[in-house]
């Protein structure tokens, strides 16, 4: 090729940039030729050496490529591994940060709630065993696994069960519950966005 | 297979811990994330491995993806830093040929290929760094020069260089095979 840098770019004697050429040619370009390129020799000389040379590399880019069979299930085995464990809220501060598991929020959670006059609280969809037991093989592939707790990016949402004193207000007790849940968490974890989602699944006499 | 579910929707429901969401991304990006570490790499157990390796740093930094890029360009960073890595640790143990000569490329090691899809396959395994991924994420991982450049960090004008020496290098070594 017959090229020039005086400007630290390579030019043919036209005039015309040898990367742009490679572009056009890179892009399977090589035969829209422009009004300049169809009447210049230099550029039509070097579309055709550069179309030349550069098919084994359109060959190579054309082949198919795919990821091995067994590697998207090898990955998500780890994922799961990983999922069971390694949620946490993160805490960013000007010193370091400060990263809190899932199922620690999880138990004040289930403390502050089992605190509320007329509650029995679990941790999960139902008080109930056997309808947990549903519940959690309905949400298997869920990350937090029999947790009911998700954290992410400082972000908390618990999932919370009351079996409540028969006789009360159910909104009025739901109420105070959330609200004694998300004081706790903030007090003791300084976690700020919060969501309590409530089942109230069954009522006892005391 | 659920097609319509785009990116950031799944991305969404994989950070509020859905496992199945998850999937569904791996499994729709598993073979651009590989082709691109195979042509990094230049092999298919190393590529495997990084791959992988990718994959669960994904999973772990997850919780810090803002969607401030799109997540293919973003999981491209972590897996062009994965074969980054990969490399040096094989470096320890045996030298690549690429990674001590600053030119990049010797064609006479070149030329000992058999064929000329091999002696390519080597000529970009050679190539310097900053010349072969963003060459590798252009041809190979079928980016732009746009998101080519948003996954390097980089500007789409310093990218058209990188690539464009890279280009030159191929084509002297391919000289050698008419």
């Amino acid at each position: 090729m017959e090229v020039s840098s005086a400007d630290g770019e390579d030019r043919l004697p036209c005039g015309t940039a040898v990367a742009e050429l490679f572009e056009q040619v890179a892009a399977g370009r090589q035969s829209q030729l422009s009004t300049h390129q169809r009447g210049c020799p230099h550029c039509r000389a070097v579309l055709m050496e550069l179309a030349e040379l550069w098919g084994p590399l359109r060959e190579l880019a054309a082949a198919s490529v795919t990821a091995p069979a067994g590697m998207l299930t090898s990955i998500m085995i780890r994922v799961r591994e990983l999922a069971r464990e390694v949620w946490y809220a993160v805490l960013p501060d000007g010193r370091g940060r400060t990263t809190i598991a899932a199922r620690v929020v999880g138990v004040i959670a289930r403390e502050a709630a089992s605190g509320v006059p007329g509650v029995k609280a679990a941790l999960g969809r139902s008080t109930d065993a056997a309808q947990e037991q549903t519940a959690r093989q309905a949400t298997e592939r869920h990350a937090y696994l029999g947790t009911a707790v998700g954290v992410a990016r400082g972000r908390v949402a618990v999932d919370l069960a009351l079996a409540v004193a028969y006789g009360l207000a159910i909104p009025a007790v739901s109420a105070r519950v959330q609200r004694a849940v998300i004081r706790q968490i903030r007090a003791t974890t300084g976690l700020e966005d919060i969501e309590v989602n409530v089942t109230v699944d069954n009522v006892f006499t005391t | 297979m659920n097609e319509d579910l785009d990116d950031a929707y799944l991305v969404e429901r994989a950070q509020s811990g859905y496992l199945d969401a998850f999937e569904l991304l791996v499994a729709r990006h598993r073979d651009r994330v590989y082709r691109v570490a195979l042509r990094l790499l230049g092999d298919s157990h190393d590529a495997e491995d990084a791959a992988q390796e990718a994959f669960i740093d994904a999973w772990r930094a997850l919780p810090r993806f803002r969607g401030d890029s799109s997540f293919v360009t973003w999981l491209h960073r972590i897996v062009v830093n994965r074969c980054m890595q990969q490399r040096r640790r094989r470096r320890d143990t045996a030298p690549l040929p690429g990674d001590e000569m600053p030119g990049g490329l010797r064609p006479e090691r070149v030329v000992e290929e058999r064929s000329k899809a091999s002696a390519l396959r080597a000529a970009i395994a050679v190539l310097p760094p900053e010349q072969r991924v963003p060459l590798v994420l252009f041809e190979f991982g079928g980016f732009t020069y746009k998101e080519t450049a948003t996954i390097l960090s980089a500007s789409p004008a310093a990218v058209r260089g990188r690539i464009y020496r890279a280009r030159k290098e191929l084509v002297e070594v391919m000289k050698q095979w008419r």
